[in-house]
This record gives structure tokens, C-alpha cells and sequence, in this order.
């Protein structure tokens, strides 16, 4: 951008120099006909046409692209010296000014093409004798020329001057600020934890910026981590007694003094093992969403694929519940990949699904669609099902929350949309729910195509 | 490595009960299992040769499980190693299976996935070695697994993708209790529980298939254990 700048102020000053010039000579060049029309007036007046003629071949006016005209009072040339620079064209008509003029001379400027102009002043006489001067501006011109070529150099020599600073300014300036930059963005979108500011080169402040940044980083590292080996601990604590009830439940399962009504007894309780197990995976995926530490495991992932693939894991099920599962996908061509977590996305709109089944009476329809926009991708889940009440849209997706269709005989409980809304915010997207116009709610999770731009 | 019934399995599992719980589970008639207790005591024992299988748990006192998982591979010793924690993150799993585990439990786990995943790391290791039989066509099966068609009795029933690959997987692990979250993982990549019985859905569609077209079948649902296949009708 700075090189714009002084693109710009050159071409500027080229542009004011030469216009400048070009008036200033233009201005001289009259003030020059001027004078000679008052010169010659005289020498006519004392000497006539003879006089005239052999003065102005001794001034050698021709050599300084000057010519003149003289007429007598019925407009007979009496003189008349070729064009500058155009002798074969013929002495215009110079028009009367309507306002006379106070030093008596009409002017007229004629450009001839390839930046000819000639200029011509014209003076009457009482005895209605007429005299014009013409001069062409090829003198104007060449010194235009050598000013430009002047220019030109000072303002090479100025930019190989300015090179010097612009380069150091670069080196030590924008760069290290653009890699702090870039730092910051990747510790933002929770990718690398050891990221830090290096400016080798940068001047000295900046180094004094970059270590405080760096001691601000390191902590932030250090906190992270200590919540994540916190996570890691609450994981391990409330994981190894229900695997060791299970354990003991198994055993119990392979006695041979089972009867069925232990066998029915421990399957339940595994049933039970295995949903405390998963609200214990949940929470702590949801702790993490909220303090800004889940960790996404990026691949570049087909959204369409995606959909395809739930359908068909559903599909069976949904067809044993007496209800209708389509896809919705925009039209063939458009399917775009993002970087996304694969397992949890898949989690987030499988949550959403499951909990549009158990809320959907049967013979009711289910929709999974994929709609694209400029700026991100939006995975919805549409139902026929009974809808949000005006309470539920913001309540159902604080932990443990229903939806008041929900009753006690539907299963699962109300972690789902929960993590769904955590799943969506880590990849910088969001979550949401609204009442479809015919009935039905439709559950929606927006993710950016670039992750640089969150959806807001 | 031994040429006989058994396969030699080694544990590293710092939780006592655990640990008891999976030596009288384990040992039978394809296992052999030895249990360590703490890091340094299974890095050593991994260290020496003979272990057809490894099982790590990775929070270990001492020596961490990914610690003793990179010193094994680092040993150039290439027996399957699977591991187990309690942590259960994703990225933990992407973690270990990057530094060279083969398979990932996360606590609590069945038995019955256990040895599942056990038999499929044997099977694909030394296939000749094990107990674990070949995968055996059900008698009178024909199977085409380009057009995924099973053919039986003169009559072919034309299966989709990932029924096929459900059905391949019962074969292989034919007798085996297979649980849902294992069918899940190996069928359709995914490590969560998609809720609304969708595996019960998919076999009782699968079974009705095969049923319907003549190749009758035992799948066998285990209430609180998992589904098994057995091919002899």
C-alpha cells in the first residue's frame, strides 16, 4: 500500500509540473506576439510593408518558429509567411471578439496534431490593415521534454532512495508483526498451544512487545493445560469405577448359575453403565466446548457424504418407527469439503436426528438437509413432530433441558443438544432452533467455510 | 511366536480389580495372559520378545502408557498393541494410533469387545497362527462381494454397502459376541452411540433379507452383551 501512496504522488507532481509548465509557457508565448504586434506596429506605422519585411527576416523570427501575415485594408496579404511548422496550411480566420479586447489582439490556438499548437494573435489598424502573429510551441515543447526527462531521474533517484527504508521497515516491522499475527489467529482457534513470536529482525520495541506477549502465551498454555490434565483426571476417576462395576456385572453375566432374571438384571444395569459412561464423555466434551479447550482433530470432510452416510445409518431404524428419512442436497456439483472434526460433527448431527425420532410421532417425515451460502454450510434437521412450545428455543439447550413435547416415556436425556451447541461453537459456528411453518421444528447447525470468519 | 492354540498377551493395567477381572476373563482357551502392574514393569516385559499381543493402559504410574507405546515401536518390535483409557478423548485416540497403537478401547468396555478386537488384531497379524478360524462361508452360501450379492439355493438377495460389510464382519467373527459400539466402529467409522437402536434395526433388516430369500441365518441378540451369528442352521 505505501508504494501506492508514492506511485500516487509521483504521478501527481508529474501531472501539476507539466500542466504548470505548459501554462506558463503558454502565457510567454503570447506575452511574445504581444510584444512583436506592438513592435511591428510601429515599424508599419514609420516604415510600411517593406520595412516590416526586411525587420522581421534581420530578427530571424523564422528560426524561433514565428511567421506573420499582414493585410491590406480590402484583405489583400500584403506579407505572408508560412505556418510554423505547418507551411502548407492555410492562415486561419481569426474570429472578432465579440468584447474587444483591452490591448487590441484577438487570439486564437490551434492544435495541428501531434501536440502541435500554434498560436495566433492579430492586430488591427486604424486604416483597417490587419497584422497576425503566428508561433508554434515546438521551443515549449522540447523544454516540456527535458523537464520530463529531469523528473523522470529525480524520481528514479528518490525511489532508489526510499527503497532503502521501505525494505528495512518491511524486514523489521511488518513481518514480525504479520508472524505475531498469525500466532494469535492460530492460538485463537485453539490449534497450537506452543505458538510464539520470533521477530529476530524486529526493532526494538517490538522485541519488548513479542516477550510480553510470549510470557502471556506461556501462561495461557499453562492453564490450558492444567484444565485439560483436570479433564483428563475427572475422565479417569469417574471412569475406572464403572469399569470395574462392569467388570463384576460381567462375571455375573458368565456365571453358569445365571438365572434369566440376573441375566435381565445385569443387562439393565449395563444399559445403565453404558449411559452414565456416555454422559461422562459428554459433560467433559461439553467443559471443554465451554472453556474454550476441546480439541478438534481436523480432516477435510464432504458435507454431502455426511448426510448420505446418517441417512443410511438410520435408516433401518426409521423405517421400523413407521417414519419417512430423506436427504436434502443441493443440486449435483455443489458439495463442499471443509476442515472440520469428523467424529464430532457426526455426533452433533446424530444427536440432533436421534432426538428428532423420539419426538416425532409415527407416519411423521424427517428431513436432513445440507444448504451452502457465501459464508458457511448449514446442516438442518427437520421434523413433523409436535414443534418447540414459545418457552423451550433458548431453554433446551442448557444442560439437562427438554423440550416440553418431551414426555417421561421418551428416552435419552438432555445433554444432546447441549454438546451440539459445544461441537458447533469450537469450530467457530452455532446452533440453533426454530418452528417450522407447517409444524415441526427444524435444528440447525451453521459451520464457516473459513475458519478465519466465524458465523456470527 | 508360537505356532500353537494359544496367543501369548501381555497387560498393562495399574487398576487391581481390573486386572484380576480381565486375567479370569481373558485366559481360556485362545489366551494366554500375563498382567503387569505399574510402567516400568510392562516396559520391561514388552521389551522382551514372544508377546503375540499387547494391551496398554495409558495412565500408568511411572512410565505413561504413550511413553511405553513409542519405546516399543521405537525397539522396532511390531506386535499389535492395542490400548485402553479412561480418558476416552478423541484426540487421545488419534494420539495413540498415531504413535503406533493398532486399536483403542476406552474404559468401560465389554469383555466380549475386548476379545473381538483382540481376535481381528491376531487374525491380521499372523493369520496362519491363530486359533481364530478363517472366515468360513455359511454351507451352500455363495458370496460376491463385488456385487454384493449373497447367493443360496439357486437364489441371490442383492445386499446394500454397509449391510454387506455387517455381514462380512459376523462371518469373520462367526461365534463371537459382538457389541454394538464395536459393530459401529468397524461398519460406519464412528466411535459414539447414534441412540434410537439403530444396529438392532439394521441386523433384524439384514436377517429379514437373507430370511426372505431363502438363506436362513441365527443372529442371536444377547440382551446387555451384544449379537452373535452362527452360520450352521
Amino acid at each position: 500500500m505505501m508504494l501506492g501512496v508514492v506511485a500516487f504522488v509521483m504521478l501527481l507532481v508529474w501531472i501539476v509540473t507539466t500542466w504548470a509548465l505548459n501554462h506558463y509557457f503558454n502565457e510567454v508565448g503570447k506575452a511574445i506576439i504581444a510584444d512583436d504586434l506592438h513592435e511591428y506596429g510601429v515599424v508599419y506605422d514609420r516604415f510600411g510593408a517593406e520595412g516590416m519585411t526586411l525587420l522581421f527576416q534581420a530578427a530571424g523570427h523564422s528560426e524561433r518558429d514565428q511567421a506573420m501575415r499582414l493585410l491590406d485594408p480590402e484583405g489583400n496579404s500584403l506579407l505572408e509567411l508560412p505556418i510554423p511548422e505547418r507551411p502548407e496550411e492555410p492562415w486561419p480566420d481569426i474570429p472578432i471578439s465579440l468584447v474587444p479586447p483591452a490591448d487590441g489582439i484577438d487570439w486564437l490556438r490551434l492544435p495541428f496534431g501531434d501536440g502541435v499548437v500554434v498560436t495566433f494573435g492579430r492586430r488591427r489598424f486604424d486604416d483597417g490593415a490587419e497584422m497576425s502573429f503566428a508561433r508554434s510551441n515546438s521551443g515549449d515543447r522540447s523544454a516540456v521534454r527535458q523537464m520530463h526527462k529531469f523528473l523522470l531521474f529525480a524520481m528514479a533517484l528518490a525511489a532508489l532512495l526510499s527503497i532503502g527504508p521501505v525494505v528495512w521497515f518491511a524486514s523489521r516491522v511488518l513481518r514480525p508483526v504479520g508472524t505475531l499475527i498469525g500466532g494469535a489467529r492460530r492460538l485463537a482457534r485453539g490449534e497450537s498451544l506452543d505458538a510464539r513470536l520470533e521477530p529476530s529482525e524486529a526493532i526494538p520495541e517490538l522485541h519488548e512487545f513479542a516477550a510480553a506477549f510470549n510470557e502471556t502465551l506461556g501462561r495461557v498454555q499453562t492453564v490450558t493445560e492444567e484444565l485439560e490434565a483436570a479433564n483428563d483426571q475427572l475422565a479417569h476417576e469417574l471412569r475406572t469405577p464403572l469399569a470395574r462395576i462392569r467388570g463384576n456385572i460381567e462375571n455375573i453375566q458368565n456365571a453358569k448359575e445365571a438365572t434369566p432374571a440376573m441375566l435381565e438384571s445385569a443387562a439393565r444395569s449395563i444399559d445403565e453403565i453404558e449411559r452414565a459412561s456416555t454422559i461422562v464423555r459428554d459433560i467433559l466434551s461439553i467443559r471443554a466446548g465451554d472453556s474454550g479447550t476441546m480439541r478438534l482433530n481436523l480432516e477435510s470432510m464432504s458435507l454431502a457424504a455426511l448426510i448420505r452416510e446418517t441417512s443410511d445409518l438410520y435408516s433401518a431404524a426409521v423405517e421400523e418407527k413407521g417414519l419417512l428419512l430423506s436427504p436434502a442436497l443441493p443440486e449435483v456439483g455443489t458439495d463442499p469439503t471443509l476442515m472440520l472434526d469428523r467424529q464430532r460433527v457426526q455426533q452433533a448431527l446424530c444427536n440432533l436426528l436421534d432426538n428428532a425420532i423420539a419426538f416425532t410421532p409415527e407416519g411423521g417425515k424427517l428431513e436432513l438437509a445440507l444448504e451452502i451460502d457465501e459464508n458457511a454450510v448449514s446442516l438442518h434437521v427437520r421434523d413433523s413432530g409436535p414443534g418447540l412450545s414459545e418457552d423451550d428455543p433458548q431453554r433446551i439447550w442448557r444442560r439437562f433441558m427438554r423440550g416440553s413435547a418431551a414426555s417421561a416415556s421418551t428416552p435419552g436425556i438432555g445433554l444432546g443438544l447441549s454438546l451440539v451447541r459445544a461441537v458447533a461453537r469450537a469450530h467457530r459456528g452455532e446452533a440453533g432452533a426454530l418452528n417450522l411453518a407447517d409444524g415441526g421444528a427444524d435444528f440447525w447447525i451453521r459451520l464457516p467455510r473459513d475458519s478465519n470468519k466465524p458465523v456470527l | 511366536m508360537n505356532s500353537g492354540m494359544e496367543l501369548n498377551l501381555l497387560f498393562v493395567e495399574d487398576d487391581a480389580e481390573l486386572a484380576h477381572h480381565l486375567l479370569t476373563g481373558l485366559s481360556g482357551a485362545d489366551f494366554r495372559v500375563t498382567v503387569e502392574r505399574d510402567g516400568k514393569g510392562g516396559l520391561a516385559a514388552a521389551l522382551r520378545t514372544g508377546w503375540d499381543l499387547i494391551v496398554l493402559d495409558v495412565m500408568l504410574p511411572g512410565v505413561g502408557g504413550f511413553e511405553i507405546l513409542r519405546k516399543i515401536r521405537e525397539a522396532g518390535i511390531e506386535t499389535p498393541i492395542l490400548f485402553l483409557s479412561a480418558k476416552g478423548e478423541v484426540h487421545d485416540r488419534v494420539k495413540g494410533l498415531s504413535l503406533g497403537a493398532d486399536d483403542y478401547l476406552a474404559k468401560p468396555f465389554s469383555m466380549d469387545e475386548l476379545k473381538a478386537r483382540l481376535h481381528a488384531l491376531a487374525r491380521r497379524r499372523t493369520p496362519a497362527a491363530t486359533t481364530v478360524a478363517a472366515r468360513k462361508t455359511p454351507q451352500g452360501w455363495r458370496l460376491d462381494s463385488l456385487l454384493r450379492e449373497v447367493t443360496a439355493n439357486g437364489r441371490s438377495v442383492s445386499l446394500q454397502p454397509r449391510e454387506w460389510s455387517l455381514l462380512e464382519l459376523f462371518l469373520d467373527h462367526e461365534g463371537e459376541i459382538l457389541t454394538n459400539s464395536f459393530l459401529l466402529d468397524r461398519v460406519w467409522g464412528i466411535q459414539f452411540d447414534p441412540g434410537t437402536n439403530v444396529i438392532n434395526a439394521t441386523i433384524c433388516r439384514l436377517r429379514r433379507k437373507l430370511d426372505e430369500a431363502g438363506h436362513p441365518t441365527r443372529f442371536e441378540t444377547i440382551r446387555g452383551r451384544g449379537h452373535t451369528f452362527r452360520s450352521d442352521v
